[in-house]
C-alpha cells in the first residue's frame, strides 16, 4: 500500500466510524424500541380482552339482584343438598291431610346417583281415599317441592274406595363447591332458566315448623337466703 | 503557497467524499434523534395506556370482589336450574295421571269400573268391569276418539257369569 492511498484511507476513517456509529445505534434503538412498543401493546391487547370479560362480568353480577331474589335458600329447598326424603315424606302426609287420603305403609329406598351430581331416593306408600280424592293427591305432587315425580302407580277399586300402590322419588344435588376465578366469565340466567324459576315459585314449599323457646322454668326460691 | 508536499496531499477526490460521508452522518443523525424521539415518545405513551388499563381493571376486579354474594347466587342458581332441568325432563308419571284421571271418567260415565290399573311412564294397563255387552260396547267406542293415547290394545277379555266382563286394556303414550 502506497503512502497516498493510506493517507487517504486515514482522512476517511473518521467519517466511516461516525456513520457506522450511527448506523448502528439507529438500529439497536429502532429493533429495541419496536419490540418493546410490541410488548406493551400485546399487554394492552391481552388486557383489553381481560377488561372486556371483567366489565361484562360485572355487569352481570349487578343484574344478578334484579333476576334473583335477596335470599335463594328456597333454590335449596327446590333442589336440597341433603334431607331431600324428609322434606318428601313430610309433603306426602301433609298433602293426604289435604286431599283427605290415607296413608300407610310408608317406607323410603336407598338414594342412587340418576345422573352426574343428582341423587335420587325413593319413597314407597299406600294411599285410600275415594278414587277423585286418590287423582287430587297423586296430581298435587308435580306441584310439590322439592321436585319430586310420581314413578309408578298401582290402582285398585275396593268397595267404596280406591287404593293406590305409589312409588315417587325425590332428589337432591351436592351444592357447588367451586367458585371460579376472577377473571373467569360467568353468564347470565337465560330466558330459559328464569321461566324456570317463575314455574318453581307457584310450587308448593314445604311446612317448616319453627320451634319456639321454651319459657323459663320459675327457680326454686333458695330456702337458706 | 502550499507548502505540503504533493505526495502527502489529501486527493480531492477523497475530501469530497469525506465531506459527503460528514453530510450523510449529520442527516442519519437527525434521523436517528427522531427515532430516538418517536420511539421513547410511543413507548411512554402505549406505557400510560397500559397503566391505565391497568388500573381500571384493577376497579373492576375490586368491583367484582364485592359483588361476591351475588357471584355466589348465581353459580348456585345457574347450578340448581341446569340440574333442575335435567330432572324435569327425567321419566314420570306426572302427566299420566292427568290423562288416566280423564279416561277414568269416561269410564265411569259409560258405565263399566276401572278394578285395577297400573301406571308407568309410558302408558298404563288398566281391567275395566262391564255388566254387560252394551256397556263394554259404550266403553269401546269412545276410545277410539280418545287422543290422548295413540295405541288402545285390548289385551284380553273374559266374561264371568257373576261379574260380566272384564277386559284388560294397555293404553300407550308412544
Amino acid at each position: 500500500m502506497d503512502t497516498n492511498t493510506k493517507s487517504q484511507l486515514n482522512f476517511l476513517t473518521k467519517p466511516i466510524a461516525l456513520l457506522s456509529l450511527i448506523i448502528i445505534l439507529f438500529l439497536i434503538v429502532l429493533i429495541t424500541g419496536i419490540k418493546q412498543i410490541n410488548t406493551i401493546r400485546d399487554k394492552i391487547t391481552a388486557g383489553k380482552k381481560t377488561e372486556i370479560s371483567l366489565s361484562y362480568k360485572a355487569g352481570t353480577l349487578e343484574s344478578v339482584s334484579q333476576n334473583l331474589p335477596k335470599d335463594v335458600t328456597f333454590l335449596d329447598v327446590i333442589l336440597p343438598s341433603k334431607g331431600s326424603v324428609l322434606y318428601g315424606l313430610s309433603q306426602v302426609k301433609n298433602q293426604s291431610l289435604v286431599a283427605g287420603v290415607t296413608v300407610s305403609s310408608l317406607k323410603t329406598g336407598s338414594s342412587v346417583e340418576d345422573s352426574p351430581g343428582i341423587f335420587k331416593t325413593s319413597i314407597l306408600f299406600d294411599a285410600e281415599g275415594e278414587e277423585q280424592n286418590i287423582y287430587n293427591f297423586l296430581d298435587s305432587f308435580s306441584r310439590l317441592l322439592p321436585l319430586m315425580n310420581v314413578e309408578k302407580v298401582g290402582l285398585t277399586n275396593l268397595q267404596g274406595s280406591t287404593l293406590a300402590n305409589v312409588s315417587i322419588s325425590v332428589y337432591s344435588a351436592k351444592l357447588p363447591t367451586k367458585i371460579p376465578s376472577i377473571t373467569e366469565s360467568v353468564t347470565e340466567l337465560s330466558s330459559q332458566d328464569i321461566k324456570i324459576l317463575q314455574e318453581l315459585s307457584e310450587y308448593k314449599m314445604p311446612v317448616f315448623i319453627e320451634p319456639s323457646a321454651t319459657l323459663p322454668t320459675q327457680t326454686k326460691a333458695d330456702p337458706f337466703n | 503557497m502550499n507548502l505540503i508536499p504533493s505526495d502527502m496531499a489529501v486527493p480531492a477526490a477523497a475530501v469530497k467524499l469525506a465531506k459527503l460521508l460528514n453530510k450523510i452522518s449529520t442527516i442519519s443523525a437527525l434521523v436517528l434523534l427522531l427515532t430516538i424521539l418517536s420511539v421513547g415518545g410511543l413507548f411512554f405513551y402505549f406505557s400510560s395506556e397500559n397503566s391505565k388499563q391497568a388500573t381500571r381493571i384493577f376497579s373492576l376486579k375490586a368491583k367484582i370482589n364485592s359483588l361476591q354474594q351475588n357471584e355466589q347466587k348465581l353459580i348456585l342458581a345457574k347450578d340448581r336450574l341446569a340440574k333442575i332441568a335435567l330432572i324435569q325432563q327425567s321419566k314420570s308419571v306426572n302427566k299420566e295421571i292427568l290423562r288416566f284421571k280423564e279416561f277414568s271418567n269416561l269410564v265411569s260415565t259409560s258405565g263399566s269400573k276401572v278394578t285395577e290399573a297400573s301406571l308407568g311412564s309410558k302408558g298404563t294397563e288398566v281391567t275395566l268391569l262391564s255388566e254387560n255387552s252394551e256397556i263394554l260396547a259404550q266403553i269401546l267406542k269412545p276410545l277410539s276418539e280418545f287422543i290422548d293415547y295413540k295405541t288402545v290394545i285390548l289385551s284380553s277379555l273374559s266374561y264371568n257369569a257373576g261379574t260380566g266382563f272384564i277386559s284388560t286394556i294397555a293404553l300407550n303414550i308412544e
